[in-house]
Formats: structure tokens, C-alpha cells, sequence
């Protein structure tokens, strides 16, 4: 597009890094508290801090509760008028929809269990298609117990899908948006290559005591680079976990015929059936089949927990049970599944170990997606996580740096645009993530709905916090720093310890206590000190940083400028 | 189009328009080709479909950059454009042959 | 060896080796050494023996400590905050 090839790849490098780097932060952020989304959902819902269980008795536990869940009321009403066929009847009232499917989930770091129920539409519009209805729900396993209603789990539940749909759901385009910024991710790293000619030179440089707008690029440099397979994977592996059914969705579309007849000669090849027979027949006990699979899988020298268990056409002689084995113990996600017949529990099929292609795209998916346990590992991931944030944030400083002396003496208000988005994307997602801890901790139990009041209590912080990165801009059109960073960081620093201490006032649960018998708990507990100190830290060289430019002169453009910053468009 | 002078704003946006929108039929076309070619060659189609989805981002990644690298804005538009539609019919030509 | 002293073996071993890496810069050489001794071509290349060496011997103790799969994502994400490490540690030291 430009005159040469690394002017153009420099274009891109700022233009989309700067409009999709609000979007990547995000990403990366709640991605990094995404590592131990289960551990904030021990800490925001108190009656689940209890050790992680094994899967109970599914004959004895689960499926009476299974039973006994019901269609959900909001998927009822928004998904049954487009799966069901009119033509053919009335809609099948929510209460007498049939139970098609069965599932059950547990991880090793979850003391409760997801489980939930896919309900068949009984006259569907598409027969060929996946129409269900779901009800979910998440039980103490100890007791059956079912997890009070509209307690939101806001790490799994929140934080989690944030990360990869921003919560924007009409027409999945929260998806296409962090898809766009994937893209840009990888586009970022490869043009950050081209541009930074001395990979290995400065691999280790950090510059500090020099001007801004060097140190600021030196830091953008090494944490871009010294986790370039860290950042490029994750945001790669982000793509091809939903490519095949949100971004390339061709077994649905063009290649629909090819698919179908693929899975008709699957379902025969493999003995799975793919339709239900119509005709009715028992469940033989699941308990006995969980022992065979653990058996086979112990035979096949990895033994393991039950991960997941689904069981298919529910209540019909076609009926099969799925157990897949946890994936704790290595990258790939849970696996090696044996596929029992429902009727009598004779084992139908044992999965075979996975061709090239499959191996390697469970390795993949497996790598971001994180279902391993060890602990190094995951917290080795925020730090990539973390340091993605460090290098995307530092590339909207050095822009702004690099134009602000410009745009003052121009009277132009870009600079100034950039610094209070900056302002309010960084610092304002950590000030909303406290608000959601705080907002936990402060509203009732009881509380019906008590997730829409938090999700409120979030996206409020966070539109306070952008309202005040405005606000408080002025300077940056004399090319001065905005106080709002500092202020920001000083809420930070006040915010973190007092959603501590509500979690102690709340529930009892301090530091003195959950740092020998609950790490989850105190864990996040830990890392909000953490946060705080580091923002107060950052506040007070930020206010020296602030006292010194009032003390000299506006400067000049500085002589430190090197032939490598002057290429920069 | 001056390779040599500032582009304008129309050209930008052409410019983003065919990386994004031509890199997508691009990539679409290679995707559904691939999986047919492959059926076609005797693979398995869930296997087919496992590695082109595995290789798709690339493609989309390496045509985006070079939608801004090329010089010339016309064959961006027609290789990404005409290719993604030519191979997507040629995908569901194949198709046809293999049900 | 337990698993956990098997990795903070190799967390140690990944940070000597991009010391040693750094130190093979002449820049991060000087800042160590002072001006008295500039860094010469066959020091220079036994430092980067020397890094690569422990990198490899880093990435064995890792192995041993887990899966491979899981392995070998520990000893790229430890290459990370190491280089991380050596990069905060210089830039405490006169330019």
C-alpha cells in the first residue's frame, strides 16, 4: 500500500494495533483471569468452597436430579418459536418437552458439578438439525444439593465469556469482533517483527532512565517478543477453537450434503446411532459402565476420572452413554471416551487413539483451553497473559507519546482521544473487575437475580471510569500527562483490599485462614493486594513523573530519537 | 494507483475492505476446496475438515498481510475476490460429484 | 525428584542461560564488566554455548518433571519470564 514493504506493514502495525488494541487488552485481561475462573467462582459463591469431588453415582445422584430439570424459561421463549414447526401442531408446552440427552461435567478443580439436560422438540422444523431446549444446572455432589438460583459464578461464567465475546451476543457479534482482534493479534506480531530489525540485539533491553517515548517502546518491544509463541498461540488456538462453528461454519453451510452423508456412514461405521429408534427401552445402570471405562482406560495404561458423561437419545433402544476421561494429566482435553449402549451397558465402541490431524488439534485446543492440572503452568500462563496486556497498553503510551507535543502545538485532539481510551480500557477494567468483586460481597444471597445486579455493578464501574479518563484529559493537549491515570490507579489500590475485606467481614474467610486450607480462595485474595500495591506504586511515580513536568519547560522534541522511532509512521 | 504518494482515504478503506472481506473469501474458498479436494482424494471428511480448519487461519493471515503489502490495490481485490468465489464453486462443483 | 523441585531446577537453569545469553551482548556485557574488559570473540561464543546448553538441560528437567505436551509449554512459558527476569535485572544497571 505504502512505497515499501516494511512502510506498510508499519502502517498496519499502528493503525489496526491502535483500534483493535482496546479490544485485544480486554481479551487478554479477562483471558488471564480466565486461568482461575473457577477459583473466583469458589470466592464469589461461599457455599461452594469445599474440595474438589469425583464424579458421585450417576444411578444413584445424578439422574434422579437429571429427572427432575426443567427446560430453561428464557431458552424456551427464544428458541422454540424458531425450532418448531407450526405447520405441524402447537408448540409443546416447556413443561412437557421429552428429554433427549443427559450430560454431566467435573473438572479437578471444581467441587461442584455442571450438569443439565438437552430437551428434544418434539415437531422441528429442520429434523436434520440440533434442536434442543436446555435446562442446566450445578449441584454440591456430596448431597445433590442444586446451587441456589441466579447466583452467578463470575469467573466461568462472567470473566470467561467475556474474554471471548465481549457479552455481545446478538448475532454472535461479540465473537466476530474478538475473532477481528485475533487476526489482528497474529498481524501484530508478524509486522512488530518486520518493524523491530534487532530481535536479538535488544532481546534483553530495557531502557527505563531515558525519555518516555524510548523506554515505553523498549518495554512494548520485550513483551512482545519474549512471549511472541506465548501471544501468537493463544490467539491462533482462540480462532481455531470456534472456527468450525461461529467463523467457517461449512458443515452447515456449502458443505452440508458432504457432512451429513459423512456422519449417516459414521454413525453406521462406528455402531453410534444417529436418530432415535421411537421405540422405548430402560436405562441400564451408568454406575457399572463408568467402572468399565475406567477399567479399559487403566488397561490402556492411563487410568483417570470421569471428565464428562453424556448419555444420548434419552429413554429410547437406541439410547448410548459417552464417558470421556478428564484430561488432568496432559495437554489434550478430555478424550478417549468408551460408548456404551444404553439398554443393556455392553461397550460399543472405545475410541481409538486420535489420527495426526485430530491429535494435533486437540493439542492445540487443549493447550488454550487448559483442562491440565499444574499449577506452574497455569500461573506461567497469566504471566504470558499479563505481559500481552503490558505490551498492548505500552503500544497506545508510545502513540500517544510519539504525537502529543504534535498535536498540541496543532491543536488537534488525538492524542488526547487515544490517552482517555487508554485510560479507560486499562485502568477501567480493573477498576470494574473490582466493582463486580465488591458488588458480590456487599449484595444479599437472597437476592434474586443477584448476577444481573453485579453485571450491573461491572459495566457501571466501567462507564464511571471511562467518564472520568475523559474528563479528566485536558492535559494531553498540552502535550501533559492525564492526572486520570494516577487517580485510576489510586482507586485500584483502594478498591482490591476492600473487596478482601468484605470477603472476611462476609464469610469469615481470611487470609490467616484460607492461605493453609483454601488456596483458591486465597489465591484471589492475594493477587488483589498484589494489584493494589502495584497500583499504588504506579500511582506515586506518577505523580513524581507528573510533579517534574510541571517543574521544567514543555521540551522540545528530544534529541534521542533514533533512525529505528523516526521510521515509525 | 501513485505507490509513491499518501494513499486516501477511499483507498484505505479499500484496502481494509479487501483484506478483511477478501481475505474471508479467500480463506472460505480455500477451506471448502480443501475439504472436498481432500474427500475427493480419498480422506475421511471429519479428518479433511480437522485440517483445513487447523490451516485456514494462516491462509487468512498471510493473504491480510499481503493485501497491504501488494502495490497494486486492483489485484488484491481479484485474486482474494475472484479466487475465494472460483474456488468456493469449484468446492461446491466437486461436492456434487462426491454425494 | 519430586515435580516440583524438578522445576524449580529448570526455572533456575532457564534464568543462568539467558544471563548467559544477555552477558554475550555487548551492551549487557559492558554494563556488568565495566569498560576495564570488552567482551571477546571466544568469551562471547562460550556464553552462547554456555545459554544454549542450559536452555537444553532446562527443557530435559522439564520433561522429566511432566507429560511431554504439558512439558514442553512449561519450558517455553519459563524462556519467558526469564528473559523477562534478565531484562528487568539489567535495566537496574548503568546504561
Amino acid at each position: 500500500m505504502l512505497s515499501n514493504f516494511r512502510l506498510s506493514m508499519t502502517w498496519l502495525h499502528t493503525w489496526f494495533g491502535l483500534v483493535l488494541g482496546f479490544v485485544l487488552v480486554v481479551v487478554f485481561f479477562f483471558g488471564s483471569l480466565s486461568v482461575f475462573d473457577r477459583e473466583f467462582d469458589r470466592w464469589a459463591i461461599p457455599e461452594t468452597r469445599f474440595e474438589p469431588q469425583p464424579m458421585p453415582s450417576f444411578d444413584q445422584v445424578l439422574l434422579p436430579i437429571l429427572q427432575r430439570v426443567e427446560p430453561d424459561e428464557v431458552d424456551y421463549a427464544a428458541n422454540m418459536p424458531l425450532l418448531h414447526d407450526s405447520a405441524q401442531g402447537p408448540m409443546t408446552p416447556r413443561l412437557q418437552l421429552p428429554a433427549d440427552e443427559f450430560w454431566a461435567y467435573t473438572t479437578h478443580r471444581d467441587p461442584v458439578l455442571a450438569m443439565g439436560v438437552g430437551f428434544r422438540v418434539p415437531q422441528p422444523k429442520d429434523p436434520l438439525g440440533h434442536n434442543h431446549i436446555h435446562g442446566d444446572t450445578t449441584i454440591d455432589p456430596r448431597d445433590g444439593t442444586m446451587l441456589r438460583e441466579g447466583q452467578q459464578k463470575i469467573g466461568s461464567e462472567f470473566f470467561y465469556p467475556l474474554h471471548y465475546s465481549l457479552h455481545l451476543e446478538w448475532k454472535f457479534i461479540g465473537f466476530w469482533i474478538v475473532a477481528l482482534a485475533a487476526l489482528t493479534m497474529l498481524a501484530m506480531l508478524i509486522t512488530g517483527l518486520v518493524m523491530h530489525r534487532k530481535v536479538f540485539a535488544e532481546l534483553f533491553t530495557f531502557r527505563p532512565g531515558k525519555n518516555p517515548r524510548r523506554s515505553l517502546l523498549d518495554l512494548h518491544n520485550l513483551t512482545g517478543v519474549v512471549a511472541l509463541p506465548f501471544h501468537f498461540f493463544f490467539a491462533f488456538t482462540g480462532l481455531v477453537i470456534f472456527a468450525a462453528f461461529y467463523y467457517l461454519p461449512v458443515s452447515d453451510t456449502l458443505l452440508r450434503p458432504l457432512a451429513q452423508a459423512h456422519a449417516v456412514a459414521e454413525a453406521a461405521a462406528t455402531g453410534l446411532p444417529h436418530e432415535r429408534a421411537g421405540v422405548a427401552a430402560p436405562l441400564a445402570s451408568v454406575d457399572a459402565m463408568v467402572v468399565e471405562a475406567k477399567r479399559r482406560w487403566d488397561a490402556r495404561g492411563m487410568p483417570g476420572q470421569v471428565g464428562f458423561l453424556q448419555v444420548h437419545h434419552v429413554g429410547d433402544a437406541n439410547s448410548y452413554v459417552s464417558i470421556y476421561r478428564a484430561g488432568s494429566d496432559r495437554v489434550a482435553l478430555v478424550g478417549q471416551a468408551v460408548h456404551f449402549k444404553g439398554s443393556t451397558g455392553e461397550v460399543l465402541r472405545e475410541e481409538p487413539a486420535p489420527t495426526v490431524p485430530h491429535g494435533i488439534e486437540e493439542f492445540l485446543t487443549g493447550l488454550h483451553l487448559q483442562h491440565f492440572e499444574h499449577w506452574l503452568l497455569r500461573w506461567l500462563y497469566v504471566f504470558g497473559g499479563l505481559l500481552g496486556c503490558v505490551c498492548i497498553a505500552t503500544g497506545f503510551l508510545f502513540f500517544v507519546e510519539k504525537r502529543k507535543r504534535q498535536h498540541a502545538q496543532q491543536g488537534v485532539a488525538g492524542s488526547r482521544v487515544v490517552d482517555a481510551l487508554a485510560v479507560s480500557t486499562v485502568t477501567g477494567m480493573l477498576i470494574a473487575t473490582a466493582a463486580i468483586l465488591i458488588a458480590n460481597r456487599v449484595l444479599p444471597a437472597e437476592l434474586a437475580d443477584k448476577g444481573w445486579w453485579e453485571r450491573l455493578a461491572f459495566w457501571l464501574a466501567w462507564l464511571l471510569a471511562a467518564a472520568h479518563a475523559f474528563w479528566r484529559s485536558a492535559p494531553v493537549a498540552q502535550a501533559r500527562p492525564s492526572p486520570a491515570w494516577r487517580e485510576q490507579c489510586w482507586a485500584i489500590a483502594a478498591l482490591c483490599p476492600l473487596a478482601v475485606l468484605l470477603n472476611w467481614a462476609t464469610t469469615g474467610d481470611h487470609l490467616g485462614k484460607t492461605l493453609f486450607s483454601y488456596w483458591p480462595v486465597a489465591g484471589v485474595d492475594l493477587a488483589l493486594l498484589a494489584t493494589a500495591g502495584l497500583a499504588a506504586w504506579a500511582a506515586r511515580r506518577l505523580a513524581r513523573r507528573e510533579r517534574a513536568t510541571l517543574a521544567t519547560a514543555p521540551a522540545a522534541p528530544t534529541a534521542h530519537r533514533t533512525a529505528e522511532e523516526a521510521a515509525h509512521v | 494507483m501513485n505507490a509513491t504518494a499518501a494513499p486516501s482515504t477511499a483507498h484505505v478503506i479499500g484496502r481494509i475492505a479487501a483484506s478483511l472481506l477478501g481475505g474471508y473469501a479467500f480463506t472460505w474458498g480455500v477451506t471448502t476446496l480443501g475439504i472436498t479436494g481432500l474427500v475427493a482424494l480419498g480422506v475421511d471428511y471429519h479428518e479433511a475438515h480437522t485440517v483445513l480448519m487447523l490451516l485456514a487461519f494462516l491462509v487468512f493471515l498471510a493473504v491480510f498481510l499481503w493485501a497491504f503489502a501488494a502495490r497494486s490495490l486492483t489485484r488484491v481485490w481479484g485474486v482474494l475476490g475472484l479466487g475465494g468465489a472460483g474456488m468456493t464453486g469449484a468446492a461446491w462443483l466437486l461436492q456434487q460429484q462426491l454425494i | 525428584m519430586s515435580e516440583a523441585a524438578l522445576l524449580v531446577l529448570a526455572a533456575l537453569v532457564t534464568l543462568a542461560g539467558m544471563v548467559a545469553f544477555a552477558l554475550a551482548l555487548p551492551t549487557h556485557w559492558a554494563q556488568v564488566a565495566g569498560a576495564r574488559a570488552p567482551l571477546s570473540p571466544p568469551r562471547q561464543r562460550w556464553l552462547r554455548q554456555a545459554g544454549a546448553l542450559a536452555l537444553a538441560a532446562s527443557l530435559a528437567l522439564c520433561l522429566a518433571a511432566d507429560h511431554p505436551s504439558m512439558a514442553v509449554l512449561v519450558w517455553v512459558m519459563l524462556l519467558a519470564v526469564s528473559a523477562t527476569g534478565v531484562a528487568m535485572w539489567l535495566s537496574r544497571r548503568p546504561a
